[in-house]
Parts: C-alpha cells; structure tokens; sequence
C-alpha cells in the first residue's frame, strides 16, 4: 500500500511559494533576519514573513473585514498551493485535512489582550480563533474540505506526527486524498517563551557547531498531499515509514543518550522495513540548541555507527517554525528527492567538542539520494521520524 | 480486521465519578442553579505522589494525569504500561497560556516564568503521562474542538485493528477558565441553561475481548449537519454495524446549541442527556463515553428520573460543540458477538 506525496504548498519567510523556497534554498539564501513586523522588545533575528494579515488575506483573496489569524492565513497559502499542485478538487472527492500547530489563533489573542491593556476597543471575536482546531477549521473551509478534519498539537513534532494520522486515515477509511501538514505564526507568546527557556540565539542559529547557542524562531507552514496512486500531476516521492517515541526524560529538554530520537529514527526504518545503511540523508531537527544537536547527533550515532549518513539542518533557512516544521521540511524532502539534490546547512565552523559530526555545507546535486529521513522532536518529549522515498 | 474493546476507564468530572459508585448509587438531577459545573477533585497526592511535580502542574494538567495513572492501575496496585498515549483538549492548558500571556502584555515582555509556557502547549498532560510512566512509546494530542477526543479515538482505533499495536490509553480533558466563562458569557452563550463543564476522562482501549467492559464499535466525525442527516447518521451507523435502528437501546446525548437536532433523535430513539452532568466543553463526548460503559458494565439504565436495573446492549453517543462539530460514536455489550 503506496502514499504517494502528489502536491506540495510552502509558505516560509524565504518565500510564499515552493518556487521561491527551493531557488532560496539551493542558492543558500536564509530566510532569518531581523524582526520588523512584529513589535517585540527582543532583538533576535527571526524567520518572518513580511506580509501583514491584511496583506496575506488580500493575496488570497479573503474578505479582510472578517477575523483570521496568522495561523490559518499561512495555512491556507500553503495548503491550497499543495491541492492546486497536485490538481484535486476536494469539492469531487473524499479529502481529508490533518493539521498540526503549537499555538494556535495566538497572533489573535495577543492583540486581544493588548487592546485591552492600552484601553483599546477589541473584539472577542478575536478569541474565537484562539484554539488550535480553530485555524484548521478555517484552512478546511477555504479549501472546502468536509470529510475529515483534525488538528495535532505536540509542540515542535505537531506536523509529522499529523503526516503518520494521515497516512493511516488514508489507508483505512476511503480517503482519495488526505491534506496534511502544519502552521505557526510568529507571535509574541513564543518569542517570550523561548526567552524565559533561555534558548533563543541572539545572532543566526548554528546547527551542529560548537559555538551554537540556541534557535532562531520562524513563521510559515507546510503542507502535502498524501494519494495512494501517482498524483496526476506529480508523484515527487513515497511515504515509506514513521515512528513517533517518547523520550520521557523532561517537559522541554531531549535525554543526553537520545533515547526517543533514537527510537523514533529505528521505529520509522523498521516501519519502513529498511536498514539503517539505506538511509541516505537525514534532515536532522537540527535547532542549534546546545541541548538539541548533541542529543540528536548521539541518536544518530547509536543508529549508524560508523555510517553516519549525510545530514544538514534547515532551520538555518526557515527558524524553527515550531508545529510547522515536520510539514515545511516534509516539503523540502520530497523537493531534493525529486531533484536528487542535497540542501546543506551553513553557519557551521567547528564540530561539537562533546561528539565531532559534520553536516553538509555545500549544495550536493546528483546526489543520488533515494530515502531520506526527516526528524522533528517536541516539548513533552514527543520525537517523530519519517521516511520519504523514490 | 480486529475489534477494539475498552478494558478499563477512569473520570473526573462535576459528579462523583474518580473511583467511586456515587454517582450510580442514585440518581443525580442536572444542577441548574448554576451556570459552571466545576470537576469534583480527588485527593491527588494519593495518584501523583511526587509533591514537587504535583505543585508544579496545573488543574487541567493534574485532572489529565490522574484519570490517566488511574485507569492503567491494575487492582494488584501495579501500572499497565499501555503501546500507546492518545490525548485530547480542545482547549489545552488555557490557564497557563493566559497566566503567560497577561505577563507578556502587563510587565512590557519582562518578568516571565517558564513554567507557564512550558504547561501552556496542549501536549502537556499526554507528555506528563508518559514521563511519569516511564513511557518511550507512540505519544500524540489532538486539539481540534468537538473532534478532539474522537479524533485521539479513532487514532487509537486505527493502530488497534491494523495490529499494529494491542492496547492504547486515551484520554480527553479541558478546563474551565474565567476568561474563556467570560467571553461566552459576554456573547449570552450561558443563558437559556446552558453550562460550562470540565473533566477527564480516560479509556484503555485493547483489542482483548477477555476482561472488557464493552466494545467500542465505531467513532465517527458527521460532517452532515441538518437534524434529519443527524439522526439517520445514527441509523447508518447501527446499519455499518449489522445493527437496525432498533437495536439501539439508548443515545446518550451532548448538544450544545442544535435543539432542532437533538429534537429529532429524540423523536426516533430513546435518549438521555449525558451533558446535563458534566456540562459543556470540547472534550465532554469522553465523559459521554465514559457514562456509556459504566451503563453497559454495570447493568443499569436510565428510566425517567432514575436508575434502574437493565441490560442495555447497543448504546450511540451523539454530541455537538457549539454547532459545530458533530460526532457519534458506538458502544456494543462485549459479550455480544
């Protein structure tokens, strides 16, 4: 029983398409710089899209007088580019929508309770949205989606965890298609979050180097479509295995040995039915937390030994999109499968002192890759791996 | 393709439900003086021993992880470590999240604690179970409205009858929080009797008939929303599931708005109000759920404004959130083949 990725939709600060992500991604273009949209007393670089909501609901052509957050408004970009792409309409067929976000409507709620605090006139229509169900709903009714809806939240692992949900709705109940991936938005909730965790980079993030001091945060969503037969447009890759562990060791920090990165990565090649040597990438989760690279780099060596495969991480691109990233790398996946090309990481000078690994720096084309792993692991210990093969 | 059967269950809710046959020892009428039916709660020192981490967790997290521990106690005292950790909220850790938030906005992005925006992501009580169990199993949540708790259902369902696991915990909570009571109070959602409510509940879902309370034989999402659709969803369902219509002995009903749809089911089946308990909120069709197994294990039913004793064999669970999100789900007698 086949998933075939058959349309992908990409909203990143690196651009509001797939095109505009992958020309960034293979000209090493990082979508993180300073913030200038959103109004925050931190000065940390961050991976945000320009547009305004009302910018956003006029390119999708929204009535902007009526409430949407950040959220959904991403979501629906991403999600539509993916149904257009894969040429499914889901007012003919049997499509189901699977979402994963972290915080929901909260760009909503903050404006909310902002107005309120400057004795503003507001609008609890704002709260509304405020649930993570609530942008799914709205992305479902954009598209037109009625069949099945439901949303994941598991912090940072939300959207690879909904593409598992989706691969097993569309194999057991009749789903001609299912929609998946995930949204978040920059907000002021999780720029002050990650501040009082102390684990924010104050200069570009620096996957897997010595001198790493925490992530960068971003904005965006990702989203595919799973089919069981080739799309009719396209069948980028196949969704060949998963595995979600918990690493039961802490709410927000990953064990030192790895254990639920490790079991996450081995149950999705089991899953799969592969053996470690047949994984040739890993998109690693790669945040440039001190605490994250090294517990993800130890997994990654119980698992491969000496093989260690060739990895990068992309939150160097994109900030760590939080519930979004396992959709938005899922994305890049079946992107450098398609075009056999390997996306690097960069800001990396000097391995890690504790275990000296060495992702990939330069964009490899022919490289000659046919399953690849993408890793996404979350607050609560929720770690997810999946496969993604040609 | 194997039949899932839920062997074990545990709830917190406005009646007297966490490990003990209170409510059940008489009949309870609605309490319509009020419009919030806040949880009766345990003694949780008893079920989180750990005082630091008890301390630390808030009401939605510590309701969470109760019923959950409860429900994989075995009488031997020893836990059940289940494959799998499904959760459900609608609405996750709201208290914290706001806590967090007002920080945010009133001391200018200073002063913040970690703590309330670590318990503040919806996956907190399904990541407390599973750290606290020890627990490196497939661990998920589900946040979407009135189909959070069916959707942790039928992911459950899903892993069962594929074999791919053999028992799952699954478990839905929400909270009620002063802001949330207040914004729906300002939009009049409380008036004309209707009630917030909070509560958890949890299931061990396995696909061993041996020692089950009952079979939970169907979850579905109904995306059909006029009153009739509803109801003949209701017969569909029985139908998919080599039942008629009147085999359905009972539907327990959680409405929160549609009065014309719970009208028509009433009009074409027996049903009784398993809302009028524990109130409303998203994951309230758990606490539905939960009152189905209890009525099916315990051989009682609902007779006017009292218990009496009859075994039931079919009984539908229909809810709605907010007219919104409609669900049914089906529970079958486990000796019935």
């Amino acid at each position: 029983m086949a998933t075939h990725v058959t349309g992908l939709g990409l909203v990143s600060s690196m651009g509001l398409d797939v095109q505009n992500n992958w020309s960034a991604l293979l000209a090493k273009r990082s979508g993180i710089g300073p913030l200038t949209r959103l109004q925050t007393r931190h000065n940390v670089p961050a991976g945000e899209i320009k547009e305004t909501n009302a910018e956003l609901a006029g390119l999708l052509g929204l009535d902007t007088r009526k409430t949407y957050s950040r959220t959904a408004l991403l979501g629906m970009m991403a999600a539509k580019e993916a149904i257009n792409d894969a040429g499914i309409d889901p007012s003919r067929m049997k499509v189901a929508l699977v979402s994963g976000t972290s915080v929901g409507g909260m760009d909503l709620s903050e404006q909310y309770f902002t107005d309120l605090h400057e004795g503003r006139r507001t609008h609890l229509r704002y709260l509304f949205e405020h649930d993570c169900g609530a942008s799914t709903f709205r992305i479902a009714e954009y598209l037109g989606i009625r069949d099945f809806i439901t949303t994941i939240s598991t912090a940072c692992s939300s959207s690879a965890n909904a593409v598992m949900m989706a691969d097993r709705l569309l194999h057991s109940q009749d789903f001609d298609a299912v929609v998946v991936g995930g949204t978040d938005p920059l907000c002021k909730f999780t720029i002050n979050g990650f501040t009082s965790l102390m684990i924010l980079d104050h200069e570009q993030c620096r996957p897997f180097d010595d001198s790493r001091n925490g992530l960068n945060l971003g904005e965006g969503a990702g989203f595919l479509v799973l089919q069981r037969e080739p799309g009719k447009n396209h069948s980028y890759c196949n969704l060949l295995g998963y595995a979600n562990a918990n690493d039961a060791f802490h709410q927000t920090a990953t064990s030192a040995n790895g254990e639920g990165p490790y079991l996450a990565m081995k149950g999705a090649i089991e899953k799969a039915g592969l053996q470690p040597a047949d994984i040739d990438y890993v998109n690693a989760h790669g945040t440039g937390t001190g605490n994250n690279d090294l517990s993800e780099s130890t997994a990654m060596g119980r698992l491969f030994g000496s093989q260690l495969p060739p990895f990068s991480s992309t939150k160097v691109y994109t900030g760590h999109t939080l519930g979004a990233c396992g959709g938005i790398e899922a994305a890049f996946c079946a992107m450098m499968l398609k075009n056999d090309t390997i996306i690097p990481t960069f800001n990396f000078k000097t391995p890690m002192h504790e275990l000296a690994v060495r992702p990939e720096t330069e964009v490899k084309t022919n490289a000659g890759i046919k399953t690849i792993m993408s890793n996404s692991f979350g607050f609560g210990g929720n770690v997810s791996s999946l496969i993604f093969g040609i | 393709m194997k039949k899932v059967f839920i062997a074990r269950t545990s709830c917190i809710s406005p009646q007297e439900s966490f490990r003990t046959n209170g409510f059940f020892s008489s009949w309870k009428a609605a309490q319509a003086e009020t419009d919030q039916l806040h949880a009766i709660e345990p003694d949780y020192k008893g079920i989180i021993t750990d005082a630091g981490k008890r301390r630390r967790m808030a009401h939605l997290i510590k309701m969470g992880v109760s019923t959950s521990l409860d429900c994989l106690t075995l009488p031997d005292g020893n836990l059940l470590i289940p494959d799998a950790i499904m959760s459900a909220t609608a609405m996750g850790g709201l208290e914290d999240t706001e806590k967090f938030l007002r920080c945010i906005i009133d001391n200018g992005e200073d002063l913040l604690n970690p703590s309330n925006f670590i318990q503040s992501t919806g996956n907190t009580f399904g990541g407390q179970t599973g750290l606290l169990l020890g627990h490196h199993g497939y661990n998920v949540t589900y946040a979407h409205g009135g189909y959070s708790m069916e959707s942790a259902l039928t992911d459950a369902m899903l892993q069962l009858t594929s074999g791919d696991i053999k028992d799952a915990l699954v478990t839905g909570a929400d909270e009620i929080t002063a802001t949330e009571y207040e914004v729906m109070r300002k939009m009049g959602f409380w008036r004309g009797g209707r009630q917030m409510g909070e509560g958890s509940s949890s299931f061990l879902l396995t696909t061993e008939k041996e020692g089950s309370v009952c079979e939970l034989a169907a979850v579905s999402l109904l995306h059909e929303t006029t009153p009739k659709q509803i109801a003949n969803s209701i017969e569909e369902l029985a139908n998919s599931n080599q039942l008629k219509a009147t085999d359905i002995d009972l539907v327990l009903t959680g409405c929160d708005c549609d009065k014309a749809a719970e009208k028509e089911i009433s009009d074409r089946f027996p049903v009784t109000d398993y809302k009028q308990w524990c109130g409303q909120y998203g994951t309230k069709s758990g606490f539905g759920l939960w009152i189905g197994t209890q009525l099916l294990s315990r051989g009682i039913a609902p007779k006017g404004n009292q218990w009496e004793q009859k075994q039931l064999k079919n009984i539908a669970i229909y809810s709605e959130y907010r007219q919104n999100d409609y669900t049914l789900m089906l529970l079958k007698m486990a000796q019935i083949n």
